[in-house]
């Protein structure tokens, strides 16, 4: 045991328990958590210094629902697994393309600056120089062109410049999708959610298209009055764009306060380690597993959690070589003290002692469990009994070799509530406090780190910002679309099949509601394939062309000869016919079949 | 009038037009810059969009004559042009002017009368004067023609062909006037609003302003950027893999004509490229004749021009 600082032990109780500090502390309104519900034996305890908790205990604390609790999402191991493996190759890919964009950047700023020097110093003859902005994103170096070119007396470049300027600025903060085949108009239709960018922007474009299309020379002043409205938009995009990030901080640190919310509950360990820390000493969460203790550290304290068997053996040679163990509501390591811990009631006193060397302490305990020494005759350990409960070892310190093992039972003992109470903050204190060196503490926190970059974010609270950034990432893709994604070959062409074509060429016919006009032509192309197959070469009339067909097909000729004339009537008058005689033009197919077949 | 004066008193039309013809801002607009532009218009449309009302309200507001014929497959040219009728007491024939001497004519389903007599139409509307009888007689000025066509029904119609299309400057699409606008024209309806009487309906302009501003439109400034736009833009409809007949030269003179007319109506005096892309499906959509191919794939003229748009950079682009 140390000795402390009484003066500064006490105002350091006074400032952790001081209002604001610890929400349960003064909060009457503060509602236990269902897990804290032991802790209200310590509200029996004549020395409070949180007045609020004795009337939370008051109230019936009921179990916590899954929604109360908001523990998060069960993560399934193999979606770990996916999510590290994605988190290196995001992390790769942002890495070169940060590279690349630093090097395209560097290039094209090179070149451009050539170009742009290059035009500075040679104007060309006759004619003023071209706008160099297409293709330019850069809202800063566009302005830093318009003041150039308008120094140089080049005022079209600079209105060119600064309206390039503004539709880029607009671009990058979303408002609109900047193309090459996009008006003014377009891009004052994208900003028709948010009138007042709109009026700005419309007013720029009144000036700047006088300036492009009005046939009019632009003056310095036209450029100092569009330049003038270009930086007011510029600065009301800005201040848009900052509220947007401060929002998304907001909403991001918001999460953070559950984090912290653990720290400061009833059972949290934030007195503990202001106490300590007001002491002197430097009090580290131990994240890195225990396999390997550094030199600088003084005490180890392992705060209810299980050491692995590969890892007990490091520790206790750790304590053998002079360290310092403080064991708190532990069961793994006690027999290597030769205590183990007992299930049974004490009471909820305990006291310091038996030590007449030092002022007696009465402590507020839980009192469920104690300690039980269970050191045989030929034990070489020594043991120091620090606090008894109802007549029952509560803390002992065990002494192995150069170093010690202290056990505490109870970890509601290191809780803030229980730092709140009694004289429990000075034995503690007394307890862990060692000039000029470390104390790390052991806990659930401790080990091998996360087991997915999902579970990583989640203990770091930065599940809802990465939430945020995956939502913004997403309304980027939707309304920027991704390049990769974009069909290119819109038109290209295919040979299609002889049935596709004719197909195509008569859906054009019935939509042209030209149905009547194409079979009028099929009725005329079947008569002269008669006239092609009978009479080769020839002109002959309807009478003759019905002779000859008469003889071939072996039918009679008045027959023919009345098919032919309605054929010929009905077709070549189909403009004013009343509708497609589908009957003789079937008469007409079986004829040129029977003449010598439809080709 | 100057540019500024034209502007107001358009827009002054716009808006005594869209207080009875409801949700239809647009189109009241382009029929205006149809009008200032001296082409004629084809409606697209099913039946119950309020071309009629359109038409009559807006001679009502500029001053002008309007007429209405309703085309049916039993119509004839001298129905439409006027025909010369023997006065017996004079012994001589008397022309009677047809509907289409008037200032505003309604061509109402014009696909339903057979070519003959929508070739009538269509040569009175290109050379703005009838001929009968060996005599030509010029149609009044202004003259503007609104010819509807539903694009639903197809059965007994005579669908206008490409070359007679080409006559018209713009055709437009009416679509429904959206819920709001129907809410408020069944509210005017509840007021006691009828289509059928448009007394006290406001004349704004008179036949001699029309005219000036028509006037005013061809003094309306065009850079050679803008022309070169144009120009780029009806040259790619002729190499449009999915056009087989791309945009004539009477279309390249049609959208200068419609973006001038714009420019005016926006109180400019200068024409900007959005003028020109803004009319581009107005001018072009009827003027090209899709391949097979794209036909099949369901493509249409809409979407050929946006694609053409999409390939020709705007003048001083940013991008």
């Amino acid at each position: 045991m140390s000795d402390v600082d009484q003066a500064k032990l006490d105002q350091s109780l006074e400032h952790a328990f001081a209002q604001g500090q610890l929400p349960f502390c003064h909060d009457k309104q503060y509602r236990l958590k269902y897990s804290d519900r032991w802790l209200c034996s310590l509200s029996e305890s004549e020395l409070q210094r949180c007045p609020a908790f004795k009337q939370q205990c008051g109230v019936a604390i009921k179990p916590e629902t899954d929604s109360d609790k908001g523990t998060g999402v069960h993560v399934a191991s193999w979606v770990g697994g996916l999510a590290e493996g994605l988190f290196w190759i995001l992390i790769a890919g942002l890495v070169v393309a940060l590279v690349a964009a630093l090097l395209r950047i560097r290039i094209s700023r090179q070149s451009k600056d050539e170009v742009e020097d290059r035009n500075s110093l040679e104007p060309p003859l006759g004619e003023a120089p071209a706008a160099a902005v297409s293709g330019d994103k850069d809202v800063q170096r566009l302005l830093d062109k318009a003041r150039r070119a308008a120094e140089r007396g080049e005022l079209g470049v600079a209105i060119d410049a600064a309206h390039a300027a503004a539709v880029q600025g607009l671009s990058a903060t979303g408002h609109v999708e900047v193309d090459r085949d996009r008006t003014n108009g377009d891009y004052l239709r994208d900003l028709r959610k948010t009138p007042p960018l709109q009026q700005q922007f419309k007013a720029i474009v009144g000036h700047v298209e006088v300036a492009q299309f009005g046939g009019v020379t632009p003056t310095r002043g036209a450029f100092d009055q569009v330049l003038e409205q270009v930086m007011s938009l510029l600065r009301r995009l800005a201040v848009l764009s900052l509220w947007l990030v401060l929002v998304l901080g907001a909403l991001g640190c918001g999460s953070r306060k559950s984090a912290e919310g653990e720290e400061v509950s009833p059972s949290g360990l934030y007195t503990l380690r202001r106490l300590l820390t007001d002491q002197g000493a430097k009090v580290h969460m131990r994240v890195a597993p225990l396999s390997k203790l550094d030199a600088d550290v003084g005490v180890l304290l392992i705060y209810a959690t299980e050491v692995e068997e590969t890892e007990r053996k490091h520790v206790l040679d750790w304590v053998r070589d002079g360290g310092s163990l403080v064991l708190v509501g532990n069961s793994d390591l006690p027999e290597a003290g030769e205590v183990e811990v007992s299930a049974q009631n004490c009471g909820h006193v305990a006291e310091r002692g038996p030590n007449a060397g030092l002022a007696p302490l009465k402590l507020a305990v839980v009192g469920e469990r104690t300690l039980r020494v269970t050191s045989k005759p030929e034990s070489v350990v020594a043991q120091h009994v620090d606090a008894t409960c109802g007549g029952s070892p509560y803390i002992v310190t065990s002494f192995l070799d150069d170093g010690q093992i202290t056990f505490i039972p109870e970890r509601e003992l290191l809780s803030n509530v229980s730092l709140s109470v009694g004289d429990n903050a000075r034995l503690v204190a007394e307890l862990l406090f060692t000039p000029d060196s470390t104390i790390e503490l052991v806990g659930p926190w401790t080990g091998d780190g996360s087991q997915s970059p999902v579970q990583s974010l989640k203990s770091a609270g930065l599940l809802p910002v990465m939430a945020q950034l995956l939502g913004l990432a997403l309304l980027l893709a939707v309304r920027q679309g991704t390049s990769f994604g974009k069909r290119r070959d819109v038109h290209t062409l295919e040979r299609r099949a002889f049935a596709d074509h004719v197909r195509a060429v008569a859906s054009n016919y019935a939509r042209g509601n030209a149905g009547r006009l194409a079979a009028a032509n099929y009725g005329l192309l079947l008569v002269d394939q008669l006239r092609e197959r009978t009479c080769p070469g020839q002109r002959p009339t309807l009478l003759q062309l019905a002779a000859v067909v008469a003889r071939r097909v072996r039918r009679p000729e008045t027959e023919i000869v009345q098919l032919l004339v309605e054929a010929k009537t009905a077709f070549d008058d189909q403009i004013d016919g009343q509708g497609i005689n589908h009957k003789l033009i079937r008469e007409l197919e079986q004829l040129s079949l029977q003449a010598g077949g439809v080709s | 009038m100057n540019i500024e004066q034209a502007s107001q008193a358009l827009q002054r039309v716009a808006g005594e037009v869209g207080r009875v013809l409801i949700g239809q801002d647009e189109l009241v607009e382009q029929v205006l810059i149809g009008l200032l532009a001296r082409g004629h218009v084809l409606l697209e449309g099913v039946p119950g969009l309020g071309k009629t009302l359109l038409v009559k309200a807006l001679g009502q507001t500029l001053g002008l004559s309007f007429r209405r014929i309703q085309f049916t497959p039993d119509l004839m040219p001298s129905d439409v042009t006027g025909s010369s009728v023997y006065n017996a007491k004079l012994s001589e024939f008397n022309f009677i002017p047809g509907p289409i001497f008037a200032q505003l004519v309604l061509a109402d389903e014009v696909n339903r009368a057979p070519a003959k007599t929508q070739s009538s139409l269509l040569e009175a509307m290109q050379d703005r004067s009838v001929s009968s009888d060996g005599v030509t007689r010029s149609l009044p000025k202004p003259f503007l023609v609104i010819a509807t066509q539903n694009p639903v029904e197809s059965q007994g119609t005579y669908p206008l062909p490409e070359a007679q299309l080409d006559r018209f400057l713009l055709k437009l699409e009416i679509g429904y006037p959206g819920k709001a606008g129907e809410l408020l024209l069944l509210k005017n309806y509840v007021a006691g609003f009828d289509s059928n009487k448009l007394e006290g309906f406001g004349q704004v302009l008179n036949e001699a302003q029309v005219l000036a501003m028509q006037d005013a439109v061809t003094q309306v400034r065009v850079a050679d950027e803008i022309l070169e736009y144009i120009t780029n833009i009806v040259e790619k409809s002729r190499s449009h893999p999915a056009v087989a007949l791309g945009a004539s030269p009477r279309a390249s003179i049609g959208l200068l004509a419609v973006s001038r007319a714009q420019a005016l109506l926006r109180g400019r005096d200068f024409v900007v490229p959005d003028d020109v892309k803004s009319h581009a499906h107005g001018v072009l959509r009827h003027r090209l004749l899709l391949q097979p191919d794209a036909e099949l794939e369901g493509t249409s003229p809409d979407a050929c021009v946006d694609a053409i748009l999409r390939e020709v950079p705007v003048p001083k682009t940013v991008a």
